[in-house]
């Protein structure tokens, strides 16, 4: 098939002003509609929110709770009382987390809890979560019973997986499995996509640890960085600027300096782990 | 023609337009998202709890008891790294019960542990396999971490300090560590120091926890300043064996080597800083008239000289790149730091006002530890830039004579904080001091070994 400009068509004269404005409504359009495109879409991530600034002091308080072992026996009498993380959270879709947060939402919303917690004494926090999770325990006490437990797959999305993770507590002092960065615990995580949560405490850690003192009053950057298999640092880029050049380049050498990392769990099988951390002044911390 | 490219450009505008939109505003962005989000605020550091039950013999007899020994030492090894917490309890695995290993790492945490360590051994003759099995407790399921292996042999030849049982255990640690922070552990290493009343000083060697001391100079004279060499196989010393302060080196594991003389210049030879390749020696020798600062090359004897000053130059100490060189010099009136570029050029001063000695250069080169004369002596640290000077002790006694472990991180160092000189480990910060040495004989002068070959 082949189009020829005719004779006639080749002698008008090309209206070139409309033609440059309608160029330019289109392209104005267009990026509309792909920029609202990519606010709404799920696909480009699909995170779990980890808040672990005050998650150190859950952690080192676990005493006292009895753990059930994770249970293929019959149900133990102490499995009953046993608090299960709120069914709500747990039930959520996956996807609808990410749509309400893209990265660029996460300071504001991470903001307020972290705070609140840095606020309260150690002491408080252990006593926080059995009285968050109470209500579950009237609604799910033979949940871990009357559902077998399946044996634990790597497979991190699959729905089996993730109602194991609300049938079957994880231990006390490291919160709830919320599946969401709304928790209320001290550490939310998701089970599901990246299940150790001690390999984000030792990571946080060394972060952490580097960053201390060079901590700025500030809004603080985001930054997103790449942990190998062995644990070396592969990446670290701004992914949110904190407006100030300065506080983003400190808080990437604070990432530079804290590794190498841990390398990653043997049953993380992916070949890089992607985490986003956003830095949180605390003026009453280190 | 004309439309045509009128037209192409306007297709090409709109093209171009929606890549330009469509590609991410960053080149990170144009990958996967994260697989996990973190916040970090400030706070102090918390160590990770871990717990370490007796492990379970496989197959064969424990006749060297390593189902114990082994979570003994090694556990002592973690607390000691700074990083964990070892959470107690006795509880024995039987075999081949994984109901029987998840109720004990339920046991565990309840008592706090966040993550455990878990052996199984293999006794075939002589030759011990380890399996070691690091499990996550903060999961429901106590998912595995990582599985790990170790062989050991019990015929390897006795040489002084090596028991191969606790070494199995320090290297078992030192993995541990790495699994758990990313930076292998400190545990595989040996300690050097000096024993003994004013009147006769021998060097002694043990693990770095100070179990195991066993002497290698065996003189009857006066034995200073030991110093491993980078490859952890030989210890340069100054020795009174022959009257005058003269510089050896010693093989602390290899009984039937003699030792070796290094320098025998009239005067004083003496404080020596071995070059991060192991072939100089960095020495004060007085040969000249005062105290300077010169460079051995070990293979070939030949001798280089840094420093040509009227005052006192001393204690040299070696930055990790080699191309740098710290002293003491007390050209600016007191004794203060000094640092020169390798070959002796580029002169600057690091301290002012006070009383310095004993530069130590971090294996981590982004700090130089050393001793402050305030009363009594204190440990200070500052960076080779000349900012950050902070106290590491102060208000327990006298304090003195710093030596970097090889990760940086941990510093041995002499004390009579306890009424008599011993010796002592803690981190860089100054937290987590330990008392390593004790008995009636006063310990000094610490040397920690690199990691054993």
């Amino acid at each position: 098939m082949h189009f020829h400009i005719g004779p006639a068509l080749g002698r008008i004269r090309l209206p070139l002003g409309p033609a440059v404005v309608s160029a330019i409504l289109h392209v104005v359009l267009l990026a509309i509609v792909v920029f609202s495109a990519s606010m709404w879409s799920d696909k480009r991530t699909k995170p779990v929110y980890v808040v672990l600034a005050p998650a150190t002091a859950a952690i080192g308080s676990p005493k006292g709770v009895t753990m059930p072992p994770r249970v293929e026996e019959p149900p133990a009498p102490q499995a009953a009382p046993q608090p299960a993380p709120p069914a709500p959270p747990a039930e959520l879709p996956r996807r609808e987390a990410p749509r309400d947060l893209p990265a660029r939402d996460l300071p504001s919303r991470d903001l307020p809890p972290s705070r609140d917690a840095v606020a309260l004494p150690d002491r408080t926090l252990p006593a926080r979560a059995p009285a968050r999770l109470r209500p579950a325990e009237k609604e799910l006490p033979t949940l871990p019973n009357t559902q077998p437990t399946p044996t634990p797959t790597p497979t991190p999305t699959s729905a089996p997986a993730r109602r194991e993770a609300s049938a079957a507590p994880p231990p006390q002092p490291l919160g709830a499995a919320t599946g969401s960065a709304s928790g209320a615990g001290p550490l939310t995580l998701n089970v599901s996509d990246f299940p150790y949560a001690y390999y984000i405490r030792q990571v946080a850690e060394k972060i952490r640890a580097q960053w201390n003192g060079k901590a700025i009053p500030g809004q603080q950057p985001a930054v997103i960085f790449e942990i190998r298999r062995d644990g070396r640092l592969s990446l670290a880029a701004i992914d949110k600027s904190s407006g100030n050049a300065y506080y983003d380049q400190v808080a990437l050498r604070a990432i530079n300096d804290a590794g190498p990392f841990p390398p990653l769990p043997e049953e993380f099988k992916k070949p890089m782990l992607r985490i986003g951390l956003q830095f949180v002044f605390d003026p009453t911390g280190g | 023609m004309r439309r045509i490219a009128i037209a192409v450009l306007f297709a090409g505008l709109a093209v171009a337009t929606t890549i330009g939109l469509w590609a991410p505003p960053s080149p990170v962005r144009a990958q996967a998202p994260p697989d996990v989000y973190i916040n970090v605020t400030g706070g102090g550091s918390k160590k990770l709890n871990i717990a370490i039950p007796e492990f379970t013999v496989v197959a064969g007899t424990d006749g060297a008891g390593l189902a114990k020994l082994i979570p003994s030492v090694a556990g002592n090894d973690l607390t000691l790294s700074g990083s964990f917490s070892v959470v107690a309890g006795s509880d024995r695995v039987p075999a081949n019960n994984p109901d029987a290993l998840r109720q004990i790492w339920a046991n565990f945490v309840a008592a706090g542990a966040h993550v455990g360590a878990h052996g199984l051994l293999t006794f075939r003759g002589d030759r011990t396999e380890t399996e070691v099995r690091l499990y996550d407790l903060t999961a429901p399921d106590f998912r595995l971490i990582a599985t790990r292996k170790f062989e050991a042999s019990a015929a390897q030849p006795p040489t002084p300090g090596f028991d191969w049982r606790r070494r199995l255990a320090h290297r078992i640690a030192d993995d541990i560590v790495l699994q758990f922070t990313g930076e292998l552990g400190v545990a595989d290493t040996k300690i050097s120091y000096v024993v003994g009343p004013s009147g006769a000083k021998e060097i002694v060697v043990a693990d770095y926890d100070g179990v195991g001391m066993s002497p290698v100079t065996r003189n009857g004279a006066i034995n200073l300043s030991p110093v491993w060499s980078p490859d952890a196989r030989s210890i340069a010393f100054t020795s009174f064996m022959n009257g005058y302060p003269d510089l050896f080196r010693l093989f602390p594991f290899e009984p039937r080597r003699g030792v070796q003389t290094l320098a025998s210049f009239h005067g004083i030879n003496s404080s020596p800083s071995w070059s991060p390749d192991g072939k100089s020696l960095a020495l004060t020798l007085s040969k000249d008239g005062n105290p300077e600062i010169y460079v051995l090359t070990v293979q070939s004897g030949a001798l280089q000289r840094l420093t040509r000053h009227a005052s006192i130059d001393t204690e040299p100490t070696w930055s990790p790149t080699g191309q740098q060189i710290a002293f003491v010099s007390d050209r600016a009136g007191g004794a203060r730091i000094f640092v020169m570029d390798r070959d002796g050029s580029n002169v600057r001063q690091l301290t002012t006002s006070g009383f310095h000695t004993q530069p130590r250069w971090s294996p981590k080169a982004d700090t130089i530890v050393y001793t402050q004369r305030e009363g009594t002596h204190n440990l200070w640290a500052i960076t080779p830039g000349g900012t950050n000077a902070r106290p590491l002790t102060s208000g327990q006694g006298d304090n003195q004579g710093a030596s970097w472990a090889p990760d940086g991180r941990h510093l041995a160092f002499q004390s009579n904080r306890s009424g008599r000189w011993q010796v002592y480990m803690m981190l860089l910060d100054g937290m987590e001091t330990t008392q390593i040495t004790s008995g009636a004989a006063e310990s000094t002068s610490p040397s920690w070994s690199p990691r054993l070959p």
